[in-house]
């Protein structure tokens, strides 16, 4: 929807938001390790959860765009 | 179900924003962070509010014309599709109930520390569960009631950090004792960047305003307001405070105290009036942060399971308030038998 409407818009955009993932790609570098490994396992088992909910879901999935 | 009411105007929005930004962030992590920065703690404070700014822009503008519940789970499925999406709202989800339980921890340890009972690792896990527990029944009532409460309990946390700030600030300009400001940099820039690492988790609970979009009032207008205004509020107090705390006390010292903040204020009065309400401040602002991670954690498994990334039976919203309690146990029993 890139023609929509939108009552507020970033500053200086495409820079502001390239400018905000660089920030944090940099800042993950920091990070303690123990917390790259939990989110790393959070990740699949969210992972496996889709993948069973996509096969046992009587309808399936309808995260389509709606509007 | 599937419909959501519109509730909550501009303070609302706001104070959900703040009560989930100002939590044990400021209360616990500044003593980390000026542990690992020094006093340059003040610039990791700068530097991360100001890369959280970046991305709370984007949330602002995205949240002013999508206002489904759900927040980025919602933003990234219409842009790049289901799974993306879901890989996102699932870490969101996983973001707040994990906080939530670790939040509750850390209420449930200031409550002992408060009360003058022993830190058990029993009475943790009871304390961490039946409070989160108690919250979520309040959540149950109606999000009215819990918008008035989290307001509440922003406002007096917001209070106890402004008096902070006034006495320490107070107590350093009288003193005319700047040498605990050098050296500045004591670990240099790897320090900071580290330090802004830490502190950058007590900048990104703004998101759950948009996460509530649905239930707010005008939201292409009260949504991106809220989010800018929130964050200013923030990024004032937290700058502020971190400027009193590593100026009252050494950085080392500060680094070293599982309760900085009151370990700082005692530095510079023994008003017990003044120490006990900021004790009990930190009480409150981890109660809001609970509060929070309850609302958005629920809207975002509400908002999954409504598209059908999860089953249907998630779309009660308030099942999405369920998982918090197992977690906070887990959480409890985690915490004190990894630490």
């Amino acid at each position: 929807m890139p023609d929509v409407n939108r009552p507020f818009v970033v500053p200086l955009y495409p820079y502001t938001p390239i400018f905000a993932i660089i920030c944090c790609i940099i800042l993950a570098f920091y990070l303690n390790v123990n917390a790259i490994i939990t989110a790393s396992f959070f990740l699949a088992v969210g992972v496996l959860v889709y993948y069973v909910n996509k096969k046992y879901s009587i309808k399936p999935g309808s995260g389509k765009l709606i509007r | 179900m599937g419909k959501l009411v519109r509730s909550i105007g501009f303070w609302g929005a706001a104070g959900i924003g703040i009560g989930a930004i100002i939590g044990t962030g400021i209360f616990v992590l500044i003593g980390v962070a000026s542990g690992i920065a020094g006093p340059a703690v003040i610039v990791s404070f700068i530097i991360a509010g100001f890369v959280a700014l970046l991305t709370g822009l984007s949330t602002a503008e995205l949240a002013s014309f999508i206002h489904e519940s759900g927040g980025s789970y919602i933003y990234t499925t219409n842009a790049f599709g289901e799974f993306p999406g879901f890989v996102v709202g699932w870490m969101k989800s996983f973001d707040y109930i994990v906080g939530a339980s670790a939040v509750s921890v850390g209420f449930a340890a200031y409550l002992t520390y408060f009360v003058g009972i022993p830190a058990a690792t029993s009475t943790l896990v009871v304390v961490a569960t039946i409070w989160p527990l108690i919250l979520m029944f309040l959540n149950l009532k109606g999000i009215k009631e819990a918008s008035w409460t989290n307001n509440l309990l922003v406002s007096l946390k917001i209070l106890a950090l402004l008096i902070f700030i006034m006495v320490g600030a107070g107590a350093l300009i009288s003193s005319r004792d700047y040498s605990n400001y050098y050296p500045f940099f004591p670990t240099g820039f790897s320090g900071v960047m580290s330090g802004a690492a830490v502190i950058f988790f007590a900048f990104i609970g703004f998101n759950t305003i948009a996460v509530m979009a649905e239930e707010i009032r005008d939201p292409g207008k009260n949504v991106p307001k809220a989010i800018l205004f929130a964050f200013a509020v923030c990024l004032i107090i937290y700058t502020g405070v971190s400027i009193v705390a590593v100026g009252v006390v050494n950085w080392q010292l500060l680094g070293t105290s599982s309760a900085p903040l009151e370990f700082a204020l005692q530095t510079v009065t023994d008003n017990t009036l003044i120490l006990q309400f900021l004790a009990i401040s930190a009480l409150f602002a981890t109660t809001s942060v609970i509060m929070a991670s309850i609302m958005g954690g629920s809207r975002a498994l509400f908002a999954m399971a409504r598209r059908g990334v999860l089953p249907k039976g998630c779309q009660q919203y308030r099942i999405g308030m369920f998982p918090h309690l197992q977690y906070s146990f887990a959480g409890g029993l985690s915490v004190r038998l990894f630490s």
